[in-house]
């Protein structure tokens, strides 16, 4: 049944409700760290404790992995025994985090420009096949330029430039490695 | 000799002047590490041959080591880790007017560093390879798992962290279909999966986008201040003369250290400080701009790169986390690091050690001739630097496989390893974990197929170097455990 259940959660429906158990464990982890006034080390607690999750998932999805019969070796077995000692270490520093009287707390800064940059470099890639990897890459130049504080017009414009010829003689003349040009282009 | 043959001509000179320059560029741009600079520029060597790739990527290991200390003297702000130690007397040198000196015996002490690391290189590596073609699957094993041990144990206080990271790295890499039994693990049915994570794009991930990321969320993108540094006033040849030993001491120590997985030039150039300092005849100075500091500092951490050189082309196990990205740059080449490189690919070893002499003495050149442009390469705006960081992480994401599937991988890791790092995880085990992985898993297996488990202590070797990592984690873990005992009992 537990192998049935590890095959189950080996395939693409099974990882989304991993992840989805993962994300609920994780969500009520914060809540208990809260009311058990842990709240200044809860990030430290969601580290450790996913570090558990994702030991103790290793172990459970190695026990669907298909068996080789013409082969000696088991493809579960380095698994199951990386998976076993990181839910062993993290389960041990989730204890020395939990029970540490003084904890300094981490603080975040700016993560809102984080997403934005992330947000703008997962837009580079969504239209890396439409736009090519030259006009992609330097509008996300100017783009993070600009949330990086940058203002200077014909300094964004000629470092975006520079970079698409560049890459360009470097990647396509010298070392003869092509990089695509985008749909746009190629009808 | 065959090696030094191989590099005349004009286009390996131009790849060693290129890796020299482009290593002095990245180590002198604080928030670019020597790791850093050779996982971004690890792409531009997929169109060249191997011995010309390894041969730039060397160039700038070991020009950025250098790189490092010029920020370092010149505005109290290394411009790699290793460099930190520099600081400690090249700035009040800059501060009293002499940053000529400071700049001087950073880059003398370098360069003779650099060479004692190369000499004990070209020394001990063939014989220490002909000493590994005889090892068997068990010794492997139990080799890399001394190497992660002891690259945990090493993190300090945070052998627990490092440690985690290590077995996160191992786990990581068993993504993929399973090399001995063709079976796919961890692969939630996605293709792109079947392959595992592709090495270099989880490095540059971990390297250069979460050193951004981390940047970023600081909002630290104020231009560094400008640099007023005198180095119109340069040491005599003399004054060099009289710290040979000096710099002999630092690049031993240096060596020895960076042979040591996870160790580095950092801890390399602390060590060597701290001796210089027990020797010397006027400790009283160091802090307040002693050349024999300096000395210490920058021959230490420039000898561990030939150090670290030895582990990697001898028994395939990186010593630090800018030769975890030669592996992954050897691995691209379909290269297989270790002794049956010296027998298979005896050139490109030979070759190697040749350009690591040639680099040392254009990055004399190049350090003395250009020493007031490198200063000038702080004045670059972050907000220019970091898009451009960027851009290189996806460029070098996108060419090993041409698939877009990397880029995500490299963001993805560059995400993870800005997070861990919050919360003191370090990187470089992750990247040894990936690295090691295969070896561990493939030896393993091999050794179980051949003799079952009794092998690893039926050998002495192998038994002897896992009582060695046995040691290696409960050292720390012991010290850890009595600390937490005494604060308990102060109340």
């Amino acid at each position: 049944m537990i192998r049935n259940l590890a095959i189950y959660l080996g395939t693409p429906s099974g990882g989304l409700i991993l992840l989805a158990v993962a994300v609920v464990l994780l969500a009520l982890l914060w809540f208990a760290a809260g009311a058990a006034g842990k709240r200044d080390r809860a990030g430290a607690l969601l580290v450790a404790f996913f570090f558990m999750e994702l030991g103790a998932a290793a172990i459970l999805l190695s026990l669907g992995f298909d068996e080789m019969s013409q082969s000696d070796s088991d493809p579960r077995l380095m698994p199951v025994c990386w998976g076993l000692a990181l839910f062993v270490c993290a389960l041990i520093q989730f204890v020395k985090v939990w029970q540490k009287r003084e904890y300094k707390k981490v603080e975040f800064g700016q993560v809102g420009k984080v997403a934005v940059v992330f947000a703008i470099v997962a837009v580079a890639l969504l239209v890396f096949d439409q736009l090519g990897f030259f006009l992609s890459t330097g509008l996300m130049i100017i783009a993070l330029m600009l949330v990086m504080g940058e203002r200077r017009k014909f300094l964004m414009a000629a470092t975006a430039c520079v970079w698409m010829a560049a890459t360009w003689a470097i990647f396509n003349k010298f070392l003869l490695l092509g990089l695509p040009v985008g749909r746009l282009f190629t009808r | 000799m065959s090696g030094l043959h191989n590099l005349a001509g004009f286009g390996p000179m131009m790849a060693i002047t290129a890796g020299v320059v482009i290593g002095i560029l990245g180590g002198a741009m604080p928030g670019i590490s020597p790791s850093m600079a050779v996982a971004m520029l690890l792409p531009f060597t997929f169109g060249m041959s191997p011995t010309m790739g390894l041969v730039t990527l060397c160039a700038i290991y070991l020009a950025s080591n250098y790189g490092g200390s010029i920020t370092a003297v010149t505005i109290n702000t290394p411009g790699t880790p290793s460099a930190v130690v520099t600081a400690f007397d090249g700035y009040p040198l800059a501060k009293s007017g002499r940053a000529g000196y400071g700049l001087g015996f950073s880059l003398v002490a370098s360069i003779v560093g650099g060479f004692v690391g190369i000499i004990i290189l070209v020394c001990f590596s063939a014989p220490l390879a002909e000493v590994a073609l005889k090892f068997w699957p068990a010794e492997y094993f139990s080799l890399a798992i001394l190497g992660l041990t002891t690259v945990a144990s090493l993190g300090g206080g945070k052998w627990l962290e490092s440690l985690i990271a290590v077995v996160f790295g191992l786990l990581v890499n068993t993504v993929g279909l399973d090399h001995v039994s063709g079976a796919s693990r961890f692969t939630f049915g996605a293709l792109k999966l079947y392959d595992g994570f592709s090495l270099v794009p989880a490095l540059i991930g971990l390297f250069a986008l979460s050193e951004v990321f981390a940047n970023v969320e600081e909002g630290n993108f104020a231009p560094f201040k400008s640099v007023d540094a005198n180095i119109s006033e340069w040491p005599s040849l003399k004054t060099y003369w009289a710290h040979k030993w000096g710099m002999l001491r630092g690049g031993i120590i240096g060596t020895i250290i960076g042979i040591f997985p996870g160790a580095g030039g950092t801890i390399a150039s602390f060590i060597a400080y701290d001796v210089a300092k027990r020797c010397s005849k006027h400790p009283e100075e160091f802090g307040h701009g002693s050349l024999e500091g300096v000395t210490a500092a920058e021959s230490s951490n420039s000898s561990s790169v030939g150090g670290a050189l030895v582990p990697l082309l001898t028994l395939g196990i990186p010593g630090s986390a800018s030769t975890a990205v030669l592996i992954g740059a050897l691995m691209v080449h379909e290269l297989r690091p270790g002794p049956e490189l010296f027998t298979k690919n005896p050139e490109i070893v030979y070759t190697l050690f040749s350009s690591l002499f040639v680099a040392n003495i254009v990055l004399l050149i190049l350090g003395t001739l250009g020493s007031k442009l490198w200063i000038k390469v702080t004045k670059v705006p972050k907000s220019v630097l970091y898009p451009m960081i960027f851009a290189f992480s996806i460029i070098g994401s996108y060419a090993v496989r041409s698939s877009v599937f990397d880029v995500g991988v490299c963001v993805a890791f560059g995400i993870i390893g800005w997070i861990l790092s919050k919360y003191n995880y370090p990187s470089s085990p992750i990247v040894l974990g990936l690295v090691l992985g295969t070896l561990l898993e493939t030896n393993l297996q091999m050794t179980l197929v051949m003799d079952g488990p009794a092998m690893f202590f039926e050998r002495p070797l192998s038994a002897v170097l896992l009582i060695l990592s046995a040691l290696s984690l409960a050292v720390p873990a012991y010290r850890d455990f009595k600390k937490s005992r005494e604060l308990k009992k102060q109340g």
